[in-house]
C-alpha cells in the first residue's frame, strides 16, 4: 500500500489537534490528535490520527498509523497502514490496512482487506473479509466471504460466514471455566457457514453445508452435510456428518 | 450455457491446483471477482467459472508463478495502465511494435518523445489487427483517433474494440461490453476484441524487456 506524505514533505504538513468537544473540515496534516469529542467534515489525509475519546470523520480517512481508544467512525472508506482500536470502529465503505488490532468490535458497510488482522471482540462485515492472516477471538458475522491463507477463529459467541475459503483453516470452541448453578448466554460459540473449502481445515462447533479440503478434521460439536477430502479425514465421535467422501 | 462453465471442483481436478492456491488468486486479484458465478446444485450454492477463460488464467499463472511474484502477476491481469512510458527507440529495439506500425501512428499522431502505456497500447492493437489483416490503413486511422480520443473513458474497465461493416462502410466502436448489440442482417463483424487480453500480452511483453 502506498501512503502519500513521506517524511519530506510531512515537515511541511501541519499538526491537528482538538481536544474537549471540536471540529474540523478536514484537510492534510501531519498528525491528528483528538481528545475528547469530535466531527471532521471532510476527507483526511495524515501520517498519524490519534483519537481517545470519539471521532467521526465525514469522509474518507487515509493515515499512515490509526490509533483509537474510544469510539471511531468513518463515513466514506478508511485506508491505514497499521490501525490499532481498542473500543469500536465503525466504517461505511471499504476498509483496508496492512494490519489491524481490535479489541472490541469493528463493523464495516464494505469489505475488509487486510495483510494481518487480529481481533478480539466482535466483527461484523457487510461485504467480503481478505487477510492473509486473520485470527480472531470472539465473534463474527461476515455476509458474504472469508478469505485468508491463514484464518484461526477461537469461537466465543455465535459467529456466521457464508463462505470461508483460504490456506489453512482452524476453528476452535473456547475453553470455558463452567460457573456452577449459572448459566452464561453466549459464552458457548458456534459458527455457521454455507461451505468452507481450504487446503489444511480443523473444525469444532461448526455447523456447514459442505466442507472441501485436502486435510479435514471434523471435531466435536460440529454438523457437516457433506464432507470431500483429499488426503486425510479425521472424525470426533461428537460430530455428526452427513456424508463424506474422498475425491 | 452449462458447457461453458465449469465447476470449481472440476476445475481444481483438471488443473491439480488445491483450494488454498484459488482463493490465494483470488485474494491477489489473479482472477476477477465476476468469473465466481454462484448457482445453486443439490448440494446448496456451487460456484462456476468461465470454462475457457479460468482455464487459459490459470496455466498462465502456474507457468508464470515461478518467474513472477503473485503482485506482479496480479499486475499483468489488471485492466489498469502499466506506468511505464518508453522511447520510441527502445520500442523498436524490444520488439514490442514494429517500425512500420510506429511510423503509421507518428504520421497520424505527430512525432512524440515519450509514449505512454495507452499510447503504446494502442499502437500494439493497431500492429496486431494490420498483421492479422483484419484492419485496412484507414480502418487503422480510426482505430488510432478513436482510442486516442476515447480509451481514457475505458481505462480500469474491461472494454471491448470491435468493428463491424456493411456494403463496404466500416465503423469502428469502444465499448464496455459488445455482449448486447444486435445489428441488421447486412452488418458483419469484422473484430471484436478484448482490451483486457491486449493489455495482458503488452504488459507481459514489456515485462520481459525489464528482464533483459
Amino acid at each position: 500500500m502506498k501512503m502519500s506524505g513521506s517524511r519530506s514533505d510531512s515537515t511541511q504538513l501541519k499538526d491537528l489537534r482538538i481536544t474537549g468537544n471540536g471540529s474540523s473540515g478536514g484537510g492534510q496534516y501531519d498528525k491528528v490528535k483528538i481528545m475528547g469529542d469530535s466531527i471532521i467534515h471532510g476527507d483526511v489525509e495524515c501520517t498519524l490520527f490519534k483519537c481517545t475519546g470519539t471521532a467521526s470523520v465525514e469522509g474518507a480517512l487515509k493515515s499512515g498509523s490509526i490509533g483509537c481508544q474510544g469510539n471511531m467512525k468513518v463515513h466514506q472508506g478508511l485506508q491505514g497502514e497499521e490501525i490499532s482500536i481498542q473500543g469500536e470502529l465503525d466504517v461505511i465503505g471499504d476498509l483496508s490496512a496492512q494490519t489491524l488490532k481490535v479489541n472490541g468490535e469493528i463493523r464495516v458497510e464494505g469489505n475488509l482487506n487486510v495483510e494481518k488482522l487480529k481481533g478480539q471482540g466482535a466483527l461484523y462485515i457487510s461485504g467480503d473479509c481478505q487477510g492473509e492472516e486473520v485470527i480472531i477471538r470472539g465473534s463474527l458475522d461476515i455476509a458474504n466471504m472469508l478469505n485468508g491463507e491463514v484464518i484461526e477463529i477461537k469461537l466465543y459467541g455465535p459467529s456466521r460466514a457464508r463462505e470461508i475459503g483460504g490456506g489453512k483453516i482452524t476453528i476452535t470452541k473456547a475453553i470455558t471455566i463452567p460457573f456452577i448453578g449459572k448459566y452464561s448466554p453466549g459464552a458457548y460459540g458456534a459458527m455457521q457457514a454455507d461451505s468452507i473449502e481450504g487446503d489444511e481445515i480443523h473444525l469444532e462447533n461448526t455447523k456447514a453445508a459442505v466442507v472441501r479440503g485436502r486435510n479435514v478434521t471434523i471435531g466435536s460439536g460440529c454438523e457437516i452435510g457433506f464432507v470431500e477430502y483429499k488426503n486425510e479425514y479425521k472424525q470426533d465421535h461428537g460430530a455428526i456428518v452427513g456424508q463424506y467422501n474422498r475425491i | 450455457m452449462d458447457d461453458d462453465l465449469i465447476s470449481k471442483k472440476e476445475l481444481l481436478e483438471i488443473t491439480g491446483i488445491s483450494y488454498g492456491q484459488l482463493y490465494r488468486w483470488k485474494r491477489k486479484s489473479l482472477i476477477p471477482e465476476d468469473w465466481f458465478i454462484r448457482k445453486s446444485s443439490y448440494t446448496g450454492q456451487e460456484t462456476f467459472f468461465p470454462r475457457h477463460k479460468i482455464l487459459a488464467r490459470v496455466d498462465k499463472i502456474i507457468n508464470m508463478k515461478d518467474d513472477l511474484s503473485l503482485d506482479e502477476l496480479a499486475d499483468v491481469f489488471s485492466p489498469n495502465a502499466g506506468e511505464t512510458s518508453l522511447r520510441s527507440i527502445e520500442l523498436i529495439e524490444c520488439n514490442i511494435v514494429s517500425s512500420l506500425t510506429l511510423d503509421l501512428y507518428v504520421e497520424i499522431q505527430g512525432q512524440q518523445d515519450d509514449f505512454t502505456f495507452d499510447n503504446i497500447l494502442c499502437i500494439y492493437i493497431l500492429e496486431k489487427l494490420l498483421k492479422s489483416g483484419e484492419l485496412s490503413r484507414d480502418e487503422g486511422l480510426m482505430l488510432v483517433r478513436t482510442m486516442e480520443e476515447h480509451y481514457g473513458k475505458l481505462a480500469g474497465k474491461n472494454g471491448e474494440l470491435v468493428l463491424i461493416r456493411k456494403m463496404g462502410v466500416s465503423v469502428l466502436f469502444l465499448t464496455e461490453s459488445a455482449d448486447q448489440m444486435y445489428f441488421d442482417k447486412g452488418v458483419k463483424w469484422v473484430i471484436r476484441l478484448p482490451l483486457a487480453s491486449s493489455i495482458e500480452e503488452l504488459k507481459l511483453k514489456m515485462n520481459e524487456r525489464e528482464e533483459e
